[in-house]
């Protein structure tokens, strides 16, 4: 085993910091195993076995106003790490099923929700849209009639997945070519080969709960 | 043959009725453009997608068939707008491992201004998108957007070992991802594990964990 070290530079004020690190062992198969995860403070230090190279993928979590994620690729080992996040986010506004944020430095946002109710069900909910720079009015889509024709307590549990627990998650994909598009081609769809892959994996992320 | 022929022909005809009866379209423009999407979703039962014009109308609503799988075409013609909502959920009451208190379970996810002529891969999206689901060492395995958790069950199906083996969370983050050790039933090429996540009671999804091969990778 070989200790592998890093010098980690955090941002001001950031505390509950993490570090997680994944081997990327087969790129072509877009397979990963973790390696570390560090959460007390100070350099990252992990003893990883010698047949372990790069890429890597490192993921470093913080808090400071809200929680923060921002996700690194490494062909190979750094020496120095010196961790970033400009994304700026807030809620303004929330009335199911208005939704008014505003927002900068981002290109992706998306909104996730969950609840259960007094019987035990279960409904989770996910919307994801283009970012806007400055305020950004949200209007969740009404439920399909199709769907809502089916069971009397599916409506319930459509609105209130948001009403009840919603977040958002505010994302800046690197490799973005400006355009909406680019997120369902490569994020929501199969990248042609592993490289390609890799790359959409680089993001910063902020998240704030809003209810 | 010929008396199978004509039965043949005569579920196509239904089942393509069928298809167009369960379609509700509200809102269409004569002469419009047609709104196409290549769309691929996990295979799960009941599910619908619709699309939703910028100011909230619905303007089409149609189930998917469960059966088929891979990319699937949308074509909707007489369209009024080149971006809709796309929405996609499906209401699963099947395929649950706790039917006593979990038999309703609600999944939707929305695309907001989906571009006419984008491929929206939810499939791919779950199976190679998300680094974080699969096997780790030690046998850990991360489900991402878990709700809050107190603690955590887990099943795994035909392994007559472990028919509901209770384990511990190794850790759980901001970021709703729970890691828990998997010890049993790892030896099962086919088990399906289907983790819960709890928060009072449990709730959550079951994510199928690909098996065999991918069971095996590590250090």
């Amino acid at each position: 085993m070989n200790l592998q070290s890093t010098e980690v530079q955090w941002p001001t004020g950031a505390r509950d910091m993490e570090l997680e690190l994944h081997w990327v062992h087969d790129l072509s198969g877009r397979k990963v195993t973790m390696v570390g995860l560090q959460t007390e403070e100070g350099n990252l230090e992990i003893p990883m076995p010698a047949e372990v190279a790069g890429p890597y993928i490192i993921t470093a979590r913080w808090e400071d106003e809200y929680a923060r994620e921002v996700r690194y690729m490494m062909d190979e080992w750094p020496e120095e790490l010196n961790i970033i996040s400009s994304l700026q986010g807030e809620v303004l506004s929330f009335e199911y099923p208005n939704l008014e944020i505003s927002t900068s430095g981002l290109n992706v946002l998306r909104v996730d929700g969950a609840f259960v109710n007094s019987s035990g069900y279960y409904s989770q909910r996910q919307y994801v849209a283009e970012a806007k720079e400055g305020p950004q009015q949200i209007q969740f889509a009404p439920l399909s009639p199709a769907m809502d024709a089916t069971d009397p307590d599916i409506k319930p549990l459509y609105e209130q997945a948001l009403d009840e627990s919603g977040r958002l998650d505010l994302y800046y994909y690197q490799e973005t070519d400006g355009t909406y598009s680019w997120y369902f081609r490569n994020i929501l769809s199969d990248p042609v080969s592993g490289e390609a892959w890799l790359k959409s994996l680089r993001y910063e992320r902020l998240i704030v709960p809003f209810n | 043959m010929r008396r199978f022929s004509i039965l043949l022909l005569v579920v196509l005809c239904y089942s393509s009725c069928k298809n167009d009866d369960d379609m509700v379209v509200t809102s269409n423009c004569e002469g419009g453009i047609t709104y196409s999407l290549d769309f691929q979703a996990e295979s799960i039962h009941e599910r619908n997608l619709w699309l939703t014009e910028a100011d909230g109308d619905l303007a089409f609503d149609e189930e998917v068939d469960a059966l088929v799988t891979g990319l699937q075409f949308l074509n909707f013609d007489n369209a009024c707008e080149d971006r809709y909502t796309l929405s996609v959920g499906y209401y699963d009451t099947d395929d649950n491992p706790y039917p006593g208190d979990y038999g309703k379970e609600l999944r939707v996810r929305e695309f907001a201004a989906v571009p006419n002529g984008s491929v929206v891969d939810l499939q791919s999206a779950g199976v190679n998108g998300n680094v974080f689901r699969g096997l780790m060492p030690n046998w850990l395995i991360a489900i991402p957007n878990c709700p809050p958790i107190d603690s955590a069950l887990l099943q795994v199906k035909l392994d007559p070992l472990a028919p509901n083996a209770p384990t511990t969370p190794f850790y759980f983050d901001y970021s709703l991802v729970l890691v828990y050790r998997r010890s049993l039933g790892h030896g099962s090429p086919s088990a399906h594990g289907f983790p819960r996540c709890q928060h009072g009671r449990m709730a959550g999804g079951n994510p199928r964990f690909p098996s065999g091969a991918t069971y095996n990778f590590g250090l």
